[in-house]
């Protein structure tokens, strides 16, 4: 079976700085794979080219065996790519609720349908009916009338991940999804991620500095240093590696 | 002293009221909702002026077969006269021009995305500002549309009335019926899945592109619904007034319609109609000053535009989300949440039942 997520010799600069260098990688269905690196090493730009915030200089992205390298954020999520990022961007003077029923397309979009409820209340309702479901298995009931503003930390990263999974998301692209949380909840959050791994088939492509949690949850992990892909493999074997060793510590 | 015409000033306020709250409304939906800074307003409603102005006076000259320059006094004259002859041609050039306008000012509008997309966002302020001036700035040179003198004799949709007061009323009428329509389908498109989606294109439009919205798109719809309704605000107010000149569509208009929707509480539309509200009444009364005491040291006219510039100030500084409060966009998906709470009530009401009952 054709991996997932296939990046192809990508490369991208910025002025003189390469901040990804000819980076080649592929990422099986249903595994979760980390990306470590030192600051700087290009671990956000990989990320910001495969989920379409800026093209390539050079190289290929296919997602289930199709190109999306050029194609904007929009059609990217839509295929079911979905990204979170580093700090969490949730829509701040919106409650928790509309945050989550925001994210599905849907007919009462439309200028010329949105004045008129029979014509989208159908609709509304079934999404509303997963957003409640997905509300209860991210253990946030109760929090759907808050401002997103009013959430702690940790509950904002799990209200962006809910976000990405309302319109059947398949590959996740997770930025330090436990930075800044407690070591206990970080645990907590990654064992989440391996529960929905295995509930609901999903694939995730983790970002996260703290590598003493990853290494318990990953299949597999790819390190980049300096724009270059420096190692990869399991997680055992990677962080024995002499040249990782040098590159997190320095020579 | 003369006397005062006390139902002239209020219908008079009414028609400033309905034009500036429509202007508030589309003011709110793009900059309160969408969070587009838009600095250019004046410039659709100028577009909506125009547009009824040029199109209603060349179809009653052409039609009747004259050809006066468009501000000549022969010109003037003839569509004093021609005016009040058939009341179905004033209504159905009244009907045209409405409608053309709006779509007039819209497309202008949504085309308006196209540059300031390339701008980014924290330049489309400036960009729609500066559209406005030089579009004031052309009107001021452009001959076909009168250049500084303006359109003068716009035929009134109900000239052939007899009768101020009932002219003037009928007037009121139309405008506070365009009002209404403006204003339902705003709040019906405040409590839809597209208000919300506006709401999270303002808070962060990255999230809202990487979520699938197209983005871009969207606003381009806003921008031609928003600049849409500001034409129908200038067609009115070129009807209402029978001439308009370049001069009156100074970018002091936008700040001025800024200042309402601040004042009435920014990303709700019953704040921007109470801001429209009170500011045009502050308005009318200063024009009914000047009109009384004209003798004062100080153009009370002026007096407005300090109030604008203090409202504008003191809101900011110490009511930041305006007289009345933004909420939540409200769909049916909200009762979700309610029948838990509601079965939660009567579960606890039926656990007490049963208790008073074994006693």
């Amino acid at each position: 079976m054709r991996p997932i997520l296939e990046v192809k010799g990508v490369s991208k600069s910025f002025g003189g700085v390469r901040a990804l260098d000819k980076v080649s990688l592929s990422i099986e269905k249903g595994s979760i794979v980390g990306l470590i690196g030192p600051n700087g090493s290009g671990k956000t730009t990989l990320f910001n080219v495969i989920s379409g915030f800026y093209p390539p200089d050079e190289g290929e992205v296919y997602f289930e065996g199709m190109r999306i390298d050029g194609m904007n954020p929009n059609e990217i999520f839509r295929l079911g790519l979905v990204r979170s990022f580093q700090n969490p961007r949730l829509f701040q003077t919106m409650s928790v609720w509309e945050n989550v029923l925001v994210v599905p397309k849907q007919r009462g979009e439309s200028p010329l349908l949105a004045p008129f409820r029979s014509r989208w209340e159908a609709e509304e309702m079934k999404i509303g009916k997963r957003g409640k479901g997905l509300i209860g298995v991210f253990g946030l009931n109760g929090s759907e009338r808050k401002r997103a503003s009013d959430l702690s930390g940790g509950q904002m990263k799990l209200l962006e991940s809910l976000r990405g999974m309302m319109e059947g998301g398949k590959l996740f692209l997770l930025d330090e999804p436990a930075a800044g949380v407690a070591p206990r909840l970080a645990n907590e959050i990654f064992g989440f991620i391996k529960r929905l791994r295995e509930e609901r088939g999903l694939t995730f492509f983790i970002i996260e500095h703290r590598l003493e949690i990853l290494m318990n949850y990953v299949d597999y992990v790819y390190v980049l240093h300096n724009g270059r892909l420096l190692a990869e493999g399991g997680p055992e074997e990677v962080v024995k590696e002499r040249k990782v060793i040098d590159a997190y510590i320095g020579d | 002293m003369i006397g005062f015409d006390v139902t002239g000033f209020i219908l008079s306020w009414l028609v400033f009221f309905s034009i500036y709250s429509i202007l508030s409304i589309s003011l709110n939906l793009e900059t309160g909702l969408t969070g587009m800074a838009n600095f250019g307003k004046v410039a659709f409603y100028a577009l909506g002026a125009y547009f009824t102005g040029y199109v209603s006076i060349e179809f009653f000259l052409r039609l009747h077969g004259l050809d006066y320059p468009i501000y000549s006094t022969d010109a003037i004259v003839a569509l004093g006269k021609l005016s009040v002859e058939q009341p179905s041609l004033n209504l159905s050039v009244f009907l045209l021009t409405l409608v053309g306008s709006f779509l007039f000012a819209g497309v202008i509008g949504f085309l308006i995305m196209l540059p300031a997309l390339r701008v980014g966002p924290a330049f489309f302020g400036i960009t729609v500002l500066s559209f406005g001036e030089m579009l004031r700035i052309f009107l001021r040179h452009y001959k076909p549309v009168g250049a500084t003198y303006g359109l003068v004799g716009i035929p009134h949709p109900l000239a052939w009335v007899g009768g101020t007061f009932s002219k003037d009323l009928g007037f009121a009428l139309i405008s506070l019926s365009l009002l209404a329509i403006t204003y339902i389908y705003a709040q019906r498109i405040t409590n839809s899945p597209l208000g919300r989606l506006l709401k999270a294109i303002r808070d962060d439009e990255t999230a809202t592109l990487y979520l699938g919205k197209n983005v871009p798109l969207v606003k381009g719809k806003v921008l031609f619904i928003g600049s849409g309704m500001a034409g129908v605000a200038g067609c009115l107010y070129a009807y209402y007034l029978g001439s308009i000149t370049p001069n009156a569509f100074m970018p002091a208009v936008t700040f001025e319609v800024w200042a309402m929707m601040l004042l009435g509480g920014v990303g709700n539309n019953r704040g921007s109609i109470l801001g429209a509200a009170i500011i045009t009444f502050l308005d009318r009364s200063t024009a009914a000053l000047n009109f009384l005491f004209p003798n004062l040291i100080i153009d009370p006219n002026f007096i407005r535009w300090m109030l604008v510039g203090v409202i504008i100030v003191v809101v900011l500084l110490f009511k930041p989300e305006g007289i009345i409060k933004e909420e939540y966009v409200w769909t049916p998906a909200w009762r979700l949440l309610e029948a838990k709470a509601e079965a939660r009530r009567k579960a606890f009401k039926e656990l007490i039942g049963r208790l008073i009952k074994r006693r």
